[in-house]
């Protein structure tokens, strides 16, 4: 069972809902850090780093020595990574993309593809549960791949230790690695919190959890702040809308310490102990959410 | 001057600072731009209260396949760094669209020409005016994973015009989007807040940000919540008032201009113009 916790609008509450998810679960689960820019999970879970990679999914494009330059090269690469400096194409390389188009119209092969560092794979044993992460190199690209390499690793975690759950905490956005992160997903649970943005972005990002048809359902964070919005979001999700965390300045004062909010005393804290309870006995109409096997 | 807001985090209050600043600098009599380069999730519009004007397509290449001239050989399969074409056995080669960057490598390696330019829409740029500023933004489609193309596209927009300050605001993050719309700025404000997130991402950022030489100050939203050692140029208290402006669509700026919060942000305005 692979449960993905997305939201459109950053800061939201996916990093919340995911922590208390993992440490209020009683089922055995493995969670994902699948924002890779930013990853957070690993704060409020410090643990032993049981395994360390080093990632080279990207390649970037190196022109040679010999090379003297070819006419219309600039046009040949449609990402405007190629410039061409004294007479000699020189490549860009935050620009490139590393498709390759510029080695295969070199008739001379002065033009390669190197791989790059996209990025680290970081596997930690945390209190009750392994931590998966994946950590971009501050201002590559390649995101989309770094979460489909740890999705991939905590598959394999789950198969050895015999895992029922997979719990993906995605980044924000629609883009790449939200694609990565959300498919092959069995559930979906979108962040909403009552302003205009972020109910906007949630819709955003519905149409990719829809476009991989996965079943989703809504929680309602920071409730309190605008009646207008929340009875906005419970039109526009009527009968999706599975639990009410209410705004409470406990929240941000737990998070500034690195303590999961889950584990606080005010009304967000025990929302949130409710809301993963009813997920553990699996008393949502629309689906049960736990219970089953992987693959 | 072109001068990004930005921060890592999510959440963290980057679009409202920026709206604000930029609509104390038209206040103060410069002519402003304001690109919203957060092309997954653009929100600078609803913090505004405005809707998305002058649509433009923005579209990218991707292979269309001659199945009689495609002699099924798969050097376009072998040559597609992304995996987006796959091959069956005996089959002409099949697209994944959602993997496919439009790089056009394939047209290059197919040797038969059994590959033309296709052009598929993946978002659009829009622009309006508001408060005295002029707004651009984009939109990515969903399941399309090029934002950064979409951001490019409303960069190059936003600087056909004569500006004064051109304000970018990135989305959250610290990858090629976010990159691509840092790429050109003079200067950046990096938005965070005292929390163990907002530390962390912080640090990324600034990672990024060194790397591309770009000079940046810190600005701390909601300061009061915790203390930190952070070393800010401008600090927002946490404050109903700015909560009440988010929810209402207007810039604190505009309606309450004798804000402390405002007077702050007013007063970083006319440092940046000094």
């Amino acid at each position: 069972m692979k449960i993905v916790i997305f939201s459109g609008k950053g800061g939201t509450g996916k990093s919340v809902v995911a922590s208390s998810l993992a440490l209020g679960l009683r089922e055995n689960i493995v969670l994902v850090d699948a924002d890779s820019d930013c990853p957070n999970q690993h704060l409020l879970f410090p643990g032993k780093v049981l395994r360390r990679e080093k990632l080279y999914l990207t390649k970037f494009a190196v022109i040679g020595k010999g090379c003297k330059g070819a006419k219309g090269i600039e046009k040949v690469c449609r990402f405007g990574a190629i410039k061409t400096i004294n007479g000699k194409p020189t490549v860009d390389k935050g620009k490139c993309e590393g498709c390759g188009a510029c080695v295969l119209v070199c008739p001379k092969g002065t033009a390669k593809l190197v791989p790059k560092l996209t990025g680290k794979l970081i596997v930690s044993q945390t209190g009750n549960f392994p931590l998966v992460c994946a950590r971009l190199e501050p201002g590559e690209s390649g995101t989309g791949k770094l979460v489909f390499k740890a999705k991939e690793a905590a598959e394999e975690i789950a198969r050895q230790n015999r895992i029922n759950t997979t719990l993906i905490d995605a980044p924000a956005g629609i883009g790449c690695p939200v694609i990565a992160a959300v498919g092959g997903c069995d559930y979906a649970l979108g962040v909403v919190e009552p302003t205009q943005a972020s109910i906007a972005n949630l819709e955003r990002a519905l149409e990719v959890v829809k476009h991989f048809k996965v079943p989703f359902s809504i929680i309602l964070n920071k409730e309190g702040i605008s009646k207008k919005y929340e009875k906005e979001i419970k039109r526009k999700f009527r009968g999706k809308l599975i639990a009410k965390i209410p705004h409470d300045k406990e929240v941000p004062l737990l998070l500034a310490k690195g303590v999961p909010p889950i584990k606080g005393k005010g009304k967000a804290a025990k929302a949130l102990r409710q809301f993963v309870n009813a997920v553990e006995k699996g008393t949502y109409k629309s689906q049960a959410i736990v219970g089953r096997r992987h693959g | 001057m072109k001068i990004a807001v930005t921060g890592g985090k999510g959440g963290t209050g980057k679009t409202v600072i920026a709206v604000n600043l930029a609509v104390c600098l038209a206040k103060l009599g410069k002519k402003v731009a304001y690109l919203d380069c957060d092309a997954d999730c653009p929100s600078s519009h609803l913090i505004v209260g405005a809707s998305l004007q002058k649509k433009e397509k923005v579209s990218s290449f991707f292979p269309i396949i001659d199945k009689n001239k495609c002699r099924k050989c798969g050097m376009c399969v072998q040559n597609c760094e992304f995996n987006a074409l796959y091959q069956l056995k005996g089959k002409p080669p099949e697209l994944v669209q959602s993997l496919c960057s439009g790089c056009g490598a394939c047209m290059i390696a197919c040797p038969y020409g059994a590959i033309k330019e296709g052009k598929k829409t993946i978002g659009w740029t829009f622009s309006f005016r508001k408060y005295g500023v002029h707004f651009f933004s984009g939109k990515l489609k969903p399941s399309e994973p090029l934002t950064e193309k979409i951001v490019d596209a409303v960069k190059k927009r936003g600087m056909q015009g004569k500006y004064d300050i051109i304000i970018v605001d990135t989305a959250a993050g610290a990858h090629c989007q976010v990159v691509s719309a840092l790429e050109g700025c003079d200067k950046a404000f990096a938005v965070t807040e005292p929390t163990l997130f907002g530390r962390h991402d912080l640090k990324v950022i600034s990672k990024v940000l060194e790397k591309m030489k770009i000079q940046y100050e810190i600005i701390l939203n909601r300061s009061t919540i915790s203390k930190t050692r952070v070393k800010s140029v401008l600090q927002i208290p946490y404050d109903r008032k700015m909560i009440e402006c988010y929810v209402l669509a207007v810039p604190i700026v505009e309606k309450y201009p004798n804000h402390p919060i405002s007077r702050k942000i007013a007063a970083l305005a006319k440092r940046l113009l000094k």
